[in-house]
């Protein structure tokens, strides 16, 4: 397979200060129709002689439009950077915002499971407890409903006591 | 325990009933416990059917439950098996997880209004993966959702456990025009009964108004309501179902 003919594009300095060298995809263009795309650095070289694809590149792009080219690469690169940490910052809030709704999760259903929360009847309360928002919550509350409960026990207690006999 | 006299004030919520399904594992069990009884907590005449297995039911439950069906298969998927076996008219299908938090439970049968089927949808945010092809997504959260027992969509539930059966051990896969990524969801397999030539007479709506009221995932964003959530839908730690006693498969 013969070249037909070489191109170059996505051409950016390697370094803006130094403009010695530039990172560039190159496209080869063969006789059978096909294109192969190879990524490279073309560096000007220092010796004097010549580089046949760096002359190709600056007699085709010229500095302006390789610095254009290199700032807005340099952007776009801090922009997904930037996207990228905000992405990761939200995932992990999610995840621990999760795994903090599973450990509330859990908690309730100890807190439920305890015989005096179970058979109260104080919906009120027991209400306060279900739209609990955090662990402390719960614990106040399920507090709270036991000592209602330990209350009603005594009143209960003594309601049903015979007087004491003079 | 059901309160009659109430019942007959309202004769259209008669035969209307939740039901919850606990499989596998125990932690599922005390959850759907815990879920019938804050069902129970705000709307103490509700009714409901619970499907599980006789190796996690206790008996000392059974007050919390109109119906206790002990014939549940041990599958994570057992609510689709459940679900045909509806003895309600209106049935409000809850997922063992969540939990009541508002009287507004006493309302849900009321949503359905001429509809067939009635859910939430799914934030794409807080889910796993919704993606069926290039220009399809799954649509439907399935873990709160009210039907009502016509015969048609009692064949849609009956066929979404066959389905699903077959779509989890069909091999090559069938369908090859959407994501393989797909074979584990039940949602997919719904997707796949409401967008069929059968089933296209199913009316199938969201929940009106803030739909995630009704089935709010707890990592769901907070302004997705602006009232407190009527169902609140955690998920079990993996602290809790690997403490919980696996069923079996015999």
């Amino acid at each position: 397979m013969a070249i037909i003919s070489r191109t170059f594009r996505n051409v950016t300095w390697t370094n803006i200060e130094t403009k010695n060298a530039v990172n560039c995809e190159i496209l080869v263009n063969l006789d059978n129709g096909s294109t192969q795309i190879f990524t490279a650095v073309v560096s000007k070289p220092d010796d004097g002689s010549i580089n046949e694809d760096w002359e190709a590149i600056m007699e085709k792009f010229g500095t302006e439009s390789i610095d254009e080219a290199t700032t807005e690469s340099v952007q776009a690169k801090q922009a997904k950077r930037e996207q990228e940490r905000i992405d990761r910052e939200e995932t992990d809030k999610r995840q621990s915002e999760f795994e903090k709704q599973e450990a509330l999760f859990a908690f309730k259903l100890e807190a439920f499971e305890i015989e005096a929360v179970k058979n109260s009847k104080d919906r009120a309360t027991k209400a306060l407890i279900r739209k609990s928002k955090s662990i402390p919550e719960v614990q106040a509350y399920t507090t709270i409903l036991l000592m209602k409960e330990l209350n009603n026990a005594e009143q209960q207690q003594k309601t049903e006591e015979p007087p004491a006999s003079e | 325990m059901p309160n009659n006299s109430k019942k007959q004030k309202n004769p259209q919520h008669q035969n209307n009933g939740f039901l919850i399904v606990a499989s596998v594992n125990n932690a599922y069990y005390r959850s759907a416990v815990n879920l019938a009884d804050s069902i129970l907590d705000f709307h103490p005449e509700a009714k409901i059917t619970l499907f599980t297995h006789p190796e996690l039911f206790e008996e000392k439950h059974r007050h919390l439950f109109d119906v206790v069906d002990l014939s549940a298969p041990i599958h994570k998927r057992a609510k689709l098996f459940a679900l045909p076996k509806t003895k309600y008219d209106i049935t409000a299908y809850i997922d063992a997880d969540c939990e009541v938090q508002s009287e507004e439970i006493s309302e849900i049968f009321d949503q359905l209004g001429n509809n067939d089927i009635m859910l939430t949808k799914i934030r794409r945010y807080a889910a796993a993966d919704v993606r069926i092809s290039d220009t399809e997504e799954l649509i439907w959260h399935c873990g709160v959702f009210l039907y009502n027992n016509k015969k048609k969509t009692l064949q849609m539930m009956q066929d979404w456990w066959t389905e699903y059966d077959y779509q989890i051990t069909a091999d090559p896969w069938p369908w090859p025009e959407h994501s393989r990524q797909m074979r584990p969801w039940d949602q997919y397999t719904f997707y796949r009964l409401y967008t069929s030539k059968k089933y296209k007479s199913v009316k199938i709506d969201v929940f009106p108004g803030e739909d995630a009221r009704w089935n709010f995932v707890s990592i769901y964003n907070k302004s997705e309501t602006t009232n407190h959530p009527v169902i609140y839908h955690y998920t079990l730690h993996p602290k809790e179902l690997n403490a919980g006693r696996n069923v079996k498969k015999s």
